[in-house]
């Protein structure tokens, strides 16, 4: 009761629309008799637009013809940057005629969707869309249109409960300039699809059309309820619905506590109950000197130690990846970073497979590090000695984790989580030197020269592949349109 | 009719296919024979229809053609494909034509200058009887573009 007084109070501010049209995100079957199922039952039950994916049959489409709806035709592509928009300008325009030539005769089809999620803060893309608007212009005559999320300027930000609705983005068309709000379409997930979402859409709507997935009109538990609503408001809309308590949905992702504690037990106990991993911790940090003789003399053998240690910072690399990827990017951005790096797609995009994916990535360079230095410098005699000097500095990193850790839970500013990440990231990529810097003070077989074998083109390789990446132009749009889509 | 082809010949025509203009001295040369016999063994070839003919390869991008693209055309009825080919063969910007099995019924290779262009050839293919729908696909880059046709001993019967 409380949260529909508080409604009620809030949504005074808005006036109710003086008209409402409701619409459906339509999955159409393939079969046109399931088809045609699907098309009597919107029409029975109060929708008035369909808004389709790509070239639906001829059959169907004479069907939705009969019927009176008004369409809008979405090419279909998702997680449009500046630079995909550059390199397909030309088969993107191309589709656009397919689908137009495609479609023309059907008096019913009203707008052409160009793209659902795109760069559209960026001006350069926004002069792309243009110069491909006058290109199309003398052919295509619908408006064209685009789905994103609302903006911080938005009607939809001045009522703000956005954040249990993981909210509808916005298509907006127009002929003349893609700025224009036309209506909203629920993007959120069916369980979280409650009257209080509805009766929102309804009243932020303006009287434009709200379009719903047809996986939630055809949802058995939504389907009769939604019914309901829609005819209330089709009847009236001041109408005001019994409002379902607030759901929010959860993202608090507690097994990172339980990871990170179990790091943190991991070490504290190994270091209680093991003398020697205890005395070449505080060697490494309070004499340095000894510590790199003992190792490069194989005189300390804690060779579980060692795995234990490599162990820790396994689970810390999967962890801050997740943390990582969950506190910069929405679960929308990282769809789009997926969409873009299929690569990561074998991690499934879950949030498990960010950890594992962060996981294994860590242990193949460590790997590759260990492997490196053991058969470049002669004074090696186990592979536990280059590990241990190159998880050692890394000890620093469980304090950094801690801090980050922190920051998360307490919803610090992303800017010192960036800042503590890079720090992380700083003593994994550069342990590797560290290593090397105790294996020149204390090996008595290395040389200088054995550092063309090792720290020189490792540095090489960090330069190139920092180079790589930042003048990725492809990889920043799509890194900063993830970054975008909240 | 035999057309076996011996280690000369598929020498030679693989020669020919990377140098239609090869002089028939150099081909002799390079097969350990006559001109005279060079020059008899190219007849027949080209009699019994192995050399289809020699053509000039000209440099598409010279000519302003910017865009190559594969067009896949679904045609209703199959009444509707020789006049559907009839109309193909007769464009010039189309290259090749194929009647294919999968998703539509050819596909066409085209050569154009631009976007306004293929807007219009796209135009005039979808007023085609028969004609359904079509799926462009620009092709962004190229990186083998040959007529050549593996040939190995005793390729032909």
């Amino acid at each position: 009761m409380p949260f529909f007084f508080l409604f009620v109070l809030v949504t005074s501010w808005l006036n109710p629309p003086d008209s409402v049209r409701f619409g459906v995100l339509w999955d159409v079957p393939t079969d046109a008799i399931e088809a045609k199922k699907d098309i009597s039952y919107f029409q029975k039950n109060g929708y008035q637009e369909l808004m389709i994916n790509g070239i639906v049959p001829v059959d169907v489409m004479d069907l939705i013809n009969r019927y009176d709806f008004v369409v809008h035709i979405n090419l279909g592509h998702s997680f449009l940057t500046n630079t995909i928009l550059h390199n397909q300008k030309d088969a993107i325009e191309a589709e656009l005629y397919d689908f137009y030539y495609y479609y023309r005769t059907y008096d019913c089809i009203q707008s052409y969707g160009i793209f659902t999620y795109g760069s559209v803060f960026d001006e350069s893309f926004a002069n792309g869309i243009q110069v491909l608007k006058n290109r199309i212009a003398s052919t295509v005559k619908q408006p064209l249109y685009y789905i994103h999320q609302p903006d911080s300027t938005d009607l939809l930000h001045t009522f703000n409960f956005d954040r249990y609705l993981n909210y509808s983005p916005k298509i907006t068309y127009s002929s003349s300039e893609l700025t224009e709000f036309e209506g909203l379409i629920y993007s959120g997930n069916a369980e979280l699809f409650t009257s209080r979402v509805f009766q929102d859409m309804v009243y932020q709507s303006n009287g434009k059309t709200i379009f719903i997935p047809s996986s939630i009109v055809f949802d058995e538990q939504k389907q009769e309820m939604l019914n309901t609503w829609i005819l209330a408001f089709l009847k009236d809309t001041k109408s005001l619905l019994e409002l379902d308590p607030l759901k929010t949905e959860q993202n608090h992702p507690d097994y990172l506590v339980f990871l990170f504690w179990c790091c943190v037990v991991i070490f504290g106990s190994h270091y209680s109950f093991e003398p020697n991993y205890r005395k070449s911790v505080s060697r490494y940090f309070l004499a340095h000197p000894f510590f790199s003789a003992d190792i490069m003399d194989n005189r300390v053998r804690i060779s579980f130690s060692t795995i234990l240690a490599g162990f820790v910072q396994m689970i810390l690399a999967g962890m801050m990846t997740l943390l990582f990827f969950d506190h910069i990017l929405s679960p929308l951005g990282q769809q789009a970073f997926v969409h873009e790096f299929s690569y990561f797609d074998y991690f499934s995009g879950s949030k498990f497979g960010i950890f594992i994916a962060g996981m294994v990535q860590y242990a193949l360079f460590m790997s590759v590090q260990i492997f490196w230095l053991y058969f470049t410098i002669k004074d090696f005699k186990s592979i536990f000695q280059p590990a241990t000097l190159l998880f050692w500095p890394q000890l620093i990193n469980l304090f950094i984790s801690i801090i980050v850790v922190n920051a998360f839970f307490n919803q610090v500013s992303g800017f010192w989580i960036l800042i503590f990440s890079m720090m992380y990231l700083f003593m994994v990529l550069f342990s590797f030197f560290f290593a090397l810097n105790d294996v020149m003070k204390s090996g008595r077989k290395t040389t200088t020269k054995d550092l063309l074998k090792t720290a020189v083109p490792y540095f090489i390789i960090l330069i190139y592949s920092f180079t790589f990446y930042f003048s990725n132009i492809g990889f920043y749009d799509m890194l900063e349109l993830a970054y975008h889509l909240r | 009719m035999s057309h076996h082809l011996d280690e000369i010949d598929i020498k030679m025509l693989t020669k020919l296919q990377k140098d239609g203009r090869v002089q028939r001295n150099k081909l002799a040369e390079m097969v350990d024979l006559s001109v005279p016999s060079v020059s008899e063994r190219m007849k027949k070839l080209e009699e019994r229809q192995l050399i289809e003919g020699y053509y000039a390869v000209l440099n598409a991008k010279a000519f302003h053609l910017d865009i190559t693209a594969f067009i896949f055309v679904e045609v209703d009825n199959s009444q509707n494909y020789k006049k559907f080919v009839d109309n193909a063969m007769a464009l010039s910007e189309i290259q090749e034509v194929h009647s294919i099995t999968g998703d539509g019924s050819h596909v066409l290779k085209i050569r154009t200058k631009n976007t306004v262009s293929l807007e219009r050839l796209l135009s005039q293919i979808q007023s085609w009887d028969g004609v359904k729908k079509t799926r462009s696909n620009i092709v962004l880059s190229s990186f083998k573009e040959t007529r050549e046709i593996p040939l190995t001993d005793g390729a032909t019967h």
